[in-house]
């Protein structure tokens, strides 16, 4: 079990606020960790890395990595760390990142092997892509076989067709490797696909937290099927009226009647609802 | 939107399907849903429908398949182009049916006209608990 129990004033932009999270967390647990910009889930792994300062406890089972006396160094605490810009020792080889960290040459074959880096393993990092960079980066945060993976927006740069098979390969890593890990992400299938529990921080406090279909699944009344947007426009056909609807990167159009349509107005952040029974999927 | 506010009676599950039963002036309502963890018998909730997901039927006999079958009276016919719609009254509450004008060509609908309404259970949400 791990135990965490800290707080800490933030200077935010806007405003103060105070990070205060209480959480226990089970050994092996997959945990994504959302909520908007700035609501305190970077310096939540910060403070779990040991980078940044807070008053309170951090247990990971019967190690103490923080209370009133003691605030473990860094490289003490067993933490991989793997952030969004890949952060890889540009002057070393992939293998040699690795190496770096501990000096295990079949567990860095091993994990190069599961990544399908293999062949990579004496390229410079600046030969590689986006992802095959990301890849050796998560290699890396695992070679000291850490207690705990934490992962800032790890696949966020990456684009979609990429970011799927990273998530594939976090997925093959973590169910042979086990690791506690705790993953900041904006993105539902990420969080969906990965997670067994979905934390949700907004102003530094936790207001959700379970599975991630019970946090994710945006239901209106006993509508399963529901999306917010952005009123863009509302115009009168015969005797109805069609909303048209910002949601995401796409437009969608809405019918809605007279007396819906009165209490609209362009502009306005709507909710765009229908029951389960009627999309269909092609 | 047509609004109706209705009181729980019954759930019928199957796994994660359910069809909830409803009574709302004196008429009984039929919901098909999805698991719906916070719904208990005796609660009250808003019951809403599309305009579109209603259909009108003038002196009708016979079997249908729609599970909701309301009496109302028609209040007035707004015909534009290709589409109508019909104002009505069920109980004191106004209810509004939208269809094409060539669905109810035949039909004569006039003011005052006493009809049935078919909802299916699967066009019935509950928009609120209350």
């Amino acid at each position: 079990m791990i135990k965490i129990d800290i707080q800490k004033m933030l200077h935010g932009s806007n405003g103060q606020m105070n990070l205060q999270v209480d959480l226990n967390i089970n050994e092996g647990d997959f945990i994504a960790l959302a909520g908007r910009s700035g609501s305190g889930k970077t310096t939540l792994l910060r403070i779990l890395a040991g980078l940044e300062n807070a008053k309170g406890e951090i247990k990971v089972g019967e190690e103490t990595w923080q209370d009133k006396l003691t605030c473990k160094a860094v490289q003490k605490r067993g933490i991989g760390f793997v952030f969004q810009d890949y952060a890889l020792f540009p002057n070393m080889s992939v293998m040699e990142n690795l190496l770096y960290v501990a000096k295990d040459r079949d567990l860095a074959k091993h994990l190069l092997r599961l990544t399908e880096l293999e062949e990579l393993q004496n390229r410079m990092p600046s030969t590689l892509s986006g992802g095959q960079q990301q890849r050796v980066s998560l290699c890396r945060a695992l070679m000291k076989r850490p207690k705990m993976l934490l992962m800032d927006e790890p696949l966020s740069a990456l684009d979609p067709s990429m970011r799927a098979k990273l998530q594939q390969e976090i997925l093959l890593l973590h169910r042979e490797f086990e690791t506690t890990t705790i993953m900041v992400s904006h993105d539902p299938s990420e969080m969906y696909r990965l997670a067994n529990r979905v934390v949700v921080l907004e102003n530094g406090k936790i207001t959700q937290d379970g599975s991630a279909k019970d946090v994710l699944l945006k239901t209106s009344g006993s509508q399963k099927f529901s999306f917010e947007g952005e009123l863009l426009d509302i115009k009168k056909v015969d005797v109805i009226y069609i909303a048209i609807i910002a949601i995401g990167q796409q437009i969608v159009e809405v019918v809605v009647s007279e007396n819906e349509a009165k209490s609209l107005h362009v502009g306005q952040i709507v909710r765009v609802g229908t029951k389960a029974f009627a999309p269909t999927i092609s | 939107m047509n609004y109706l506010v209705a009181k729980v009676i019954g759930l019928e599950n199957s796994e994660n399907l359910t069809i909830v039963e409803f009574e709302a002036e004196g008429d009984f309502l039929y919901m098909m849903s999805l698991e719906l963890p916070n719904i208990k018998e005796g609660m009250m909730v808003k019951l809403a429908i599309k305009p579109l997901s209603i259909a009108i039927a003038k002196r009708f006999s016979g079997s249908f398949s729609y599970s909701n079958k309301l009496f109302a009276t028609v209040k007035e016919v707004k015909t534009g182009k290709l589409l109508c719609s019909v104002k009505l009254d069920f109980k004191g509450h106004e209810f509004e049916a939208v269809m094409s004008n060539r669905a109810i060509a035949n039909m004569h609908l006039r003011a005052d006209d006493t009809v049935a309404l078919f909802i299916k259970a699967s066009d019935i949400f509950i928009k609120e608990i209350l």
